[in-house]
């Protein structure tokens, strides 16, 4: 069994705080999940322009820079920061790509005026309801729906993150997180 | 109350309790696992506001899922997050003993994939839970399933093979079905032509009555869940929400199915019915001519407001090209009043009138209109009456059932009996004991039974009435009025039990012809009783090379099946292959360890044993018989042995034994079933020229006769009535009495009866064709049970005597 040093909440306290073995065990941990990640989220035209691996080492890299500013307060925290910093990244590509259209493929506006595409997306008031229901969760509750509710990563990624013993134990922890939204959402 | 390590709140109130239901549980399993829920529908579905509101919170969360599940994807960026996840999404190569080919479809728990059955070389539909998603719950409810579907047999609706759990998984297997849903063809090929429509509509309505007979109410008909089969055919499937009566008694009354498709009374808390299921047809066949919906709304409130104010579209205002018969057909099963809404059978012969065509055997028609008029109303009381006493009563249906299948019949009553006292208007329970009580033996009782079950269903003429019905009229030997109610019974839907009833009566009324088209459907079940039926009705009609096909193909489908030698002796013996017929009877008198079964077999041995004049041999076999004793059933099988004793005697010329053999059935209970009894004894009697006997026991009967007025009782009066007349040297009269009771029932044993009178005038001219006749019908005489097969070797001789001459 992994030590709690080895977690990954512990690895990036370490890597933080300068252990280079810790970030080289951090990055070995996660890397391969990030990079799958990437490169389903990547846009396709982008793939034979940018390694995955190098946007990956990039957001990793920052995120541990930015450490100083983040405490992570439960052990799917780092994580859940993590693949969102790496999404944010991907979005960034993706804004960038789209300002050069390829032939044959549509880009889409993404630099929507005023409202968010989610908002764009999704009802005000429902959409309303939802993140003011989110906000009185539990700091770790909120962590698991970020994980599944917008990054959709897979629950043997959860699991990692949130040390769970395994996928379908992150999935009953998502689903009781998702129970409790619910119950927020109808008081 | 502990509190599970999985729980971030610590110490705090898990306010997640309040979704603990478990279908908002599966809600929010489904929601967990990305899969695809039509949330509108899940809104209508909720049991209270309340719930209501939940749904909509969790349609919410789930949206904004979906928005970053697909977001960056709608701009040409895909990828699959969960590949590493379902490693059971990797299709299977086998099921228990199928082989997978492909997955065909995707559920929100189920894969559906095209498998093949290797024993019979066929492709079917296999719908599987998927391992991740199983719960104890899901598999129940999938098995569930399959049996409902499995309990309907009709062309129409999509036929289950099998429901079972196989290498970890819960699933069903059902035919495989080449073709479109109706949702799809409308969406290709836009609005249907009425006529078209009108075909689908009647098909449907064949479906649903069918289904409506077993006590099932589909609750989901709707364009997605009817298939046009490549060659045409249409079938209902997906009985994912459909629930037996029995199931549905026991719930809370719930919104299921697709809103637009539901009935108004729905919308007020009554249950689900037939006439629920009708209005659906309804508004299928107006969405296929139209591709609109009678009433429309965008939530529950808005759909139960319309239909409150009954603010809904009019098919002709939509389509004024529509004739007027077919638009009155639909609006009538569009009534908010159910009872304006009629029956299946009307909505029928609305459409095939407007199709121009005469409806189908008028007759039977009308009678299944009145059937499933009684039965709507009927269903509709039952619904609200029974519920958890039933449940209780199933209970010891079950046991009886099990206690039946090992043999303990008498243990089986005793549950009934409990299941009785319990649920005293359960139809079943009354069914099985008129059966077990019968297989015992005890026709009294199975009389009693059927009397008192058949005051309780009064004029009702729901299927199980009718069948309790038609379970009366057996036990009073009236077998063509149980014919005419099982036909009515079948006419609401095919049904195995029901066929083989049939195809049974139609043999015991010496027309065995006329029972061939239910036997050859039965032939096509894949089952070996029907298997045997059908090869048993074609040897009874004289189709010996035909019945030995069957008898062929039963070996190959069913090798070693207990049920075998039944059919293969009696068909070996009626196609002249003696000792092979012997041999079977041998196996089914010796190898098996129910005694029923070997006792039975005794007695067919010592038939065959008889038939071949090896009268010895046939004492031997029934005096061994006689030491069996299983059960009260020995009464029945006893008066048996003593007449085939009695005859065994005549043969070898001691009539002095033989008349001793037949005292003690004067003893037997004077009930109709045991008409035949005394009849053969009186035959007997007569034949070894006991004649006070043979009036003794021909005066029973034609008190059974004036009392239970049957063909057969009737037939059965007169011919004992000839014989008497002959004796006393009064030809004439005999002819004419035997030649009325040969109107009534086309027995053999009339064609002998006057043979022989003709031949005791010495006028073989006249007696040669009833001779023939009884030769002839070999396998009809073989067929019988009860009476010695050897009236036919005696026509033989007779026979050949005549030609000599």
């Amino acid at each position: 069994m992994s030590s709690p040093m080895d977690s990954t909440r512990g690895l990036f306290l370490r890597a933080r705080d300068g252990d280079m073995e810790a970030r080289e065990k951090l990055w070995k941990k996660l890397r391969e999940r990030l990079c799958r990640y990437a490169h389903g989220k990547l846009p396709r035209r982008l793939r034979s322009l940018v390694e995955t691996e190098d946007v990956v080492q990039n957001v990793l890299a920052r995120t541990i820079r930015r450490a100083d500013v983040f405490d992570p307060k439960h052990s799917g925290a780092f994580g859940v920061n993590l693949f969102t910093a790496l999404k944010h990244e991907l979005i960034d590509q993706y804004r960038h790509a789209s300002r050069q259209p390829v032939e044959g493929e549509t880009a889409t506006s993404l630099a929507a005026q005023g409202l968010s595409p989610m908002e764009e997306a999704i009802e005000k008031e429902k959409l309303d309801r939802v993140i003011t229901a989110r906000s009185r969760l539990s700091d770790e509750d909120q962590a698991l729906l970020n994980a599944r509710l917008d990054l959709d990563l897979p629950y043997g990624d959860v699991a990692l993150l949130f040390a769970k013993p395994s996928p379908d134990a992150a999935r009953v922890a998502y689903e009781r997180a998702i129970k409790r939204l619910v119950a927020k959402m109808v008081r | 109350m502990s509190r599970s390590l999985d729980d971030p709140a610590g110490g705090e109130p898990d306010e997640s309790e309040d979704l603990d239901d478990p279908r908002l549980a599966a809600l929010v399993e489904a929601l967990a696992r990305g899969e695809t829920v039509d949330w509108r529908q899940a809104e209508f579905s909720a049991g209270s506001e309340a719930e209501r509101e939940q749904v909509r919170a969790l349609a919410a969360i789930s949206e904004v899922a979906t928005f970053h599940r697909t977001w960056l994807a709608e701009g040409g960026i895909t990828g699959n997050l969960d590949e590493d996840e379902e490693p059971d999404d990797e299709i299977p190569t086998h099921w228990g003993e199928l082989e997978i080919i492909e997955r065909v479809g995707r559920g929100s728990f189920g894969d559906v994939y095209k498998a093949r059955e290797p024993r019979l070389d066929r492709i079917v539909a296999l719908k599987l839970i998927r391992a991740s998603a199983k719960t104890p719950e899901r598999e129940a409810e999938t098995l569930r399933e399959g049996r409902l579907l499995a309990k309907v047999r009709h062309p129409n609706v999509a036929t289950v093979h099998g429901a079972a759990g196989a290498d970890g998984r819960v699933g069903f297997w059902m035919e495989f079905l080449e073709g479109k849903n109706l949702a799809e063809i409308l969406q290709e090929k836009g609005l249907f032509d009425p006529r078209e429509a009108a075909e689908i509509g009647i098909a449907l309505c064949r479906a649903l009555a069918a289904v409506h007979a077993q006590g099932i109410v589909h609750r989901d008909v709707k364009a997605q869940n009817v298939v046009r089969e490549n060659d045409g055919r249409i079938v209902l499937t997906d009985f994912g929400v459909g629930r037996d009566a029995t199931v549905l008694h026991t719930e809370e009354p719930s919104l299921s199915g697709t809103p637009l498709y539901l009935a108004p009374e729905l919308f007020e808390g009554k249950l689900p019915s037939p006439a629920s299921d009708l209005y659906a047809l309804g508004v299928l066949l107006f969405h296929l001519v139209t591709g609109e919906f009678p009433i429309t709304g965008n939530s529950f409130d808005e759909l139960k407001a319309a239909h409150q104010g009954r603010k809904r579209r009019w098919l002709k205002e939509l389509r004024k090209d529509l004739p007027g018969s077919f638009v009155a057909a639909l609006e009538r099963v569009l009534d908010r009043d159910l009872e304006k809404r009629g029956d299946e059978a009307g909505m029928e012969k609305e459409l095939r009138r407007f199709l121009g065509e005469r409806p189908l055997r008028r007759k039977r028609m009308r009678q299944a209109f009145i059937v499933a008029g009684a039965v709507f109303i009927f269903a509709v009381g039952m619904y609200v009456a029974r519920e958890l006493r039933r449940r209780e009563a199933l209970e010891h249906l079950d046991k009886a059932a099990v206690l039946h299948k090992e043999g303990h019949l008498q243990a089986a009553i005793n549950e009934l009996n409990e299941a009785k006292k319990i649920d005293p208007k359960n139809a079943t329970v009354y069914l099985k004991l008129i059966s077990y009580q019968s297989g015992l033996g005890r026709y009294s009782a199975a009389l009693t039974i059927a009397k008192e079950a058949d005051s309780l269903c009064g004029e009702f003429s729901l299927p199980s009435c009718l069948e309790v019905k038609g379970r009366l009229a057996i036990q009073l030997m009236d077998y063509k009025g149980a014919l005419d109610n099982f036909e009515k019974v079948e006419k609401l839907g095919k049904d195995e039990r029901i066929l083989q009833e049939i195809v049974g009566l139609y043999r015991n009324l010496a027309q065995p012809d006329q029972g061939l088209p239910a036997a050859r459907e039965l032939g096509n079940i894949d089952d070996p009783v029907g298997a045997g039926e059908l090869a048993l009705t074609l040897s009874a009609a004289g189709r010996y090379p035909d019945a030995k096909v069957e008898v062929g193909k039963f070996r190959r489908r069913f090798p070693a099946h207990k049920y075998l030698p039944w059919v293969a002796g009696p068909v070996a013996i009626a196609a002249g292959d003696e000792a092979t017929g012997e041999n079977e009877f041998r196996s089914l008198a010796t190898q098996h360890n129910d005694s029923e079964d070997e006792s039975n077999g005794q007695l067919l041995w010592a038939q065959a044993l008889m038939f071949r004049f090896k009268v010895d041999e046939a004492k031997e076999v029934l005096v061994k018989s006689s030491s069996l004793d299983f059960q009260e059933g020995f009464d029945r099988n006893e008066a048996i042995r003593k007449i085939l004793f009695a005859k065994c005697f005549a043969i070898a010329g001691d009539f002095r034994q033989a008349s001793l053999a037949l005292q003690p059935i004067l003893e037997q209970e004077k009930i109709p079933t045991n008409l035949k009894l005394f009849r053969n004894a009186a035959l007997i009697a007569y034949s070894v020229n006991d004649i006070p006997l043979a009036v003794r026991f021909s005066k029973i009967v034609s008190q059974l006769a004036g009392k239970y007025t049957t063909s057969l009782s009737r037939s059965f009066d007169l011919q004992l009535k000839g014989e008497l007349a002959w004796r006393r040297g009064n030809f004439e009269e005999a002819i004419k009495v035997i030649t009325e009771a040969r109107k009534e029932r086309d027995d053999p044993q009339n064609s002998l009866s006057l043979a022989r009178v003709y031949l005791g005038q010495k006028r073989c001219d006249l007696a040669l064709p009833y001779l023939n006749d009884v030769v002839s019908r070999r396998g009809l005489i073989v067929d019988d049970f009860y009476t010695p097969w050897t009236i036919w070797n005696e026509a033989v001789a007779s026979e050949a005597s005549c030609r000599k001459k």
